[in-house]
């Protein structure tokens, strides 16, 4: 039931925060020249509307739930038939840092080396994978990497690091 | 006419454009296999790289890869009961059971079979309404395609979830995603906040990973679980092929009814799936339905290969996306210079009857490659999510930058996760983001057209007000459709 609840919660505040970016935009584009205005400006009050009336539809779903004729909200519903099947937000975080330490480290070192990193440091520590394969999926994956970007002229993200003390050493 | 669609195939089998077909085929493969990766994902990874690209070449690609998502999927819902995507629950209620018992070789056979059986009649069934579209397609002006992209938008927001109101918010955010950057009717920047990697907009391929790719790694990761469990049993291949041959006129009237609801915007994969699933035989006659009935299986995979010829109709000829597949493929035609609209049944035919030919060639390249690489392909799935996720991140990273070089795209891709994974946690419909995303600069050019040429008068002509009736009458019933929804879960409840 508490999960339940909170993600009525969630759905409630994301829509309201939806709903306020949409009025937000609306009022805006009212400042735009007339050709640049009509449509974010039709969207803008569409959205509004629709969000307006989920908040509504949202709101009245919660009395009902308080009267006793317990309604369950839609989104609600379906995420709790996932329940199970749902990772709980503890393990959520820890792989949302991961993959947000990998970025970090691109910022840091650049693409290649981040890459080196994160790929042989995921596959021996959380994968469990023995070392000299966890080295050999690092190197295939490097190697990867190298030719795509030789044959295909993709250029990497650049460290951030580096250009703040170049010229200054 | 005949004439183009020759030419058009003298131009998909060269050799160079062949090779573009395997690798976009072989993407929707892998892409199609895993699952909650979903086509989306697989479309937006592709997009950077068609920059530049020639269009038949990257139309080779994209449809290659669009064309087979539906056919790999089976893999995992037979022999594991995951559905790979959306659109092949239906075949996990008979599929699944059909492995249990021993006979997950008969199953997948009938299902690659069926699957490229249906793609190919989903491919004629396009090239038929092309022929019979044009002067339809030609009478249509800015103010009815404007009322369309509208209809497309509220159709895909309202069917994909039993809360319309949400489907709608979600169609108006991606319409005002699509806005930010350069007003494209007048010298003037929108919502860009003085930020310069705004001054473009947000491109597609980011707002595609962020919204669809990123969250599925994150609860892949989170699991800590293989992608699924379960392993292939050889033999009964020729059963399986025989089975659909004896039941050829269910895998011609699936196929059928696949290509038709293709043709409406927002009928995803998975409710064609069902609806097939629904009509394979009579009610009295589904004494082993749920049990692994070959029926049951063979209609939902006709049907849901076929829809991407459906499909494909509103996305070339009315440049409106039905799904959010064809929606970032809509935004890759856009990349390589193709414009869907009335001009792909005039001066672009040849290049439309490429895509129906490239759509049936990749179905029929998809089934056979499945059936070769059935065995090993299965292996994939029992990999650690954990394994997997940072090859598949770093892909991922990689394929945002490059849409516009800068670390906007990465920050942008983060920003949009959340949301994304929000969207997922509450059950959103996610497509309805991406559909109104890339329907809004068509959208805007059409109203920006229609008031230039007639001003106001244009509310006034009777196909805009039909569809305009359409648009009310949908959202109406489906507003009353959840409000009756909700009053029968309380009843259930007191």
């Amino acid at each position: 039931m508490r999960a339940r609840l909170t993600l009525g919660s969630l759905e409630f505040l994301f829509t309201l925060f939806l709903t306020v970016c949409m009025a937000g935009m609306a009022a805006e584009a009212v400042g735009f020249s007339v050709r640049a205005r009509y449509f974010p400006l039709t969207m803008g009050v569409i959205g509004t509307l629709a969000g307006l009336l989920s908040l509504v539809l949202q709101v009245r779903r919660h009395f009902e739930h308080h009267r006793g004729a317990s309604v369950i909200e839609p989104a609600a519903e379906a995420a709790a038939a996932e329940e199970s099947d749902t990772p709980p937000m503890e393990r959520v975080a820890s792989s949302t840092a991961l993959l947000l330490g990998f970025l970090i480290g691109v910022a840091i070192f650049g693409m290649q080396a981040a890459a080196l990193i994160f790929v042989f440091g995921t596959q021996y520590f959380l994968a469990k994978v023995g070392f000299l394969k966890s080295l050999l999926a690092t190197g295939i994956c490097l190697a990867v990497l190298l030719l795509l970007g030789h044959v295909t002229s993709i250029r990497w993200p650049e460290a951030l690091l580096p250009a703040l003390f170049k010229g200054r050493f | 006419m005949i004439e183009s669609a020759i030419a058009a195939l003298g131009v998909v089998l060269e050799p160079g454009r062949l090779v573009w077909l395997c690798c976009g085929t072989a993407v929707g493969l892998v892409v199609g296999f895993l699952p909650g990766l979903g086509g989306v994902v697989g479309m937006a990874i592709l997009l950077p790289f068609i920059f530049g690209m020639d269009p038949y070449d990257a139309i080779a690609l994209l449809i290659g890869t669009v064309a087979v998502l539906h056919t790999s999927d089976t893999f995992t819902s037979i022999l594991i009961g995951v559905p790979g995507t959306a659109g092949s629950a239906a075949t996990v209620v008979e599929g699944y059971p059909m492995a249990q018992r021993g006979e997950a070789a008969r199953a997948l056979s009938a299902s690659f079979m069926a699957s490229m059986l249906g793609g190919i009649i989903g491919g004629a069934g396009l090239f038929g309404f092309v022929v019979i579209a044009k002067p339809l397609i030609l009478a249509l002006g800015s103010p009815e395609l404007f009322m369309l992209s509208l209809l497309g938008m509220a159709t895909v927001g309202v069917l994909a979830k039993a809360n319309p109101a949400a489907g709608l918010v979600a169609g108006a955010v991606g319409m005002m995603l699509g806005s930010i950057g350069a007003a494209p009717a007048a010298a003037e920047y929108r919502y860009t906040f003085h930020t310069i990697y705004l001054y473009d907009g947000i491109p597609l391929p980011v707002l595609g990973i962020g919204l669809y790719g990123i969250p599925a790694l994150i609860d892949l990761l989170s699991s800590k679980a293989p992608v699924s469990q379960g392993e292939l049993r050889p033999g009964q291949t020729l059963q399986g092929i025989k089975d659909v041959f004896s039941h050829k006129l269910l895998v011609l009237r699936s196929s059928l009814l696949g290509a038709g609801l293709g043709v409406i915007p927002g009928i995803g994969g998975s409710v064609v799936d069902w609806i097939a699933y629904a009509l394979a035989a009579a009610p009295s006659d589904r004494a082993n339905f749920g049990k692994g009935d070959i029926r049951g299986l063979i209609a939902p995979e006709s049907a849901n290969n076929a829809k991407e010829g459906g499909s494909l109709v509103p996305t070339l000829l009315f440049g409106i996306p039905g799904s959010g597949t064809t929606a970032v493929l809509l935004g890759g035609f856009f990349l390589v210079g193709i414009e869907p609209g009335p001009a792909m049944v005039g001066k672009d035919l040849t290049l439309t009857l490429s895509i129906i030919w490239t759509l049936t060639i990749a179905s029929a390249l998809g089934a056979g490659c499945c059936w070769i690489l059935s065995r090993a392909a299965s292996r994939l799935c029992l990999i650690n999510g954990t394994k997997l996720v940072p090859y598949l991140f770093i892909i991922m990273a990689m394929a945002a930058y490059q849409a516009s070089r800068s670390w906007g795209d990465i920050i942008a891709m983060l920003a949009l996760s959340v949301v994304g994974w929000i969207m997922q946690r509450l059950d959103w419909p996610r497509p309805a983001v991406l559909v109104g995303f890339v329907l809004s600069v068509p959208t805007e050019r059409y109203l920006h057209l229609s008031m230039g040429r007639y001003g106001f008068d244009w509310l006034r002509s009777p196909a805009v007000i039909a569809i305009g009736i359409c648009i009310a009458v949908l959202v109406f019933f489906s507003m009353r459709a959840a409000m009756k929804h909700d009053k029968d879960a309380a009843k259930l409840r007191m």
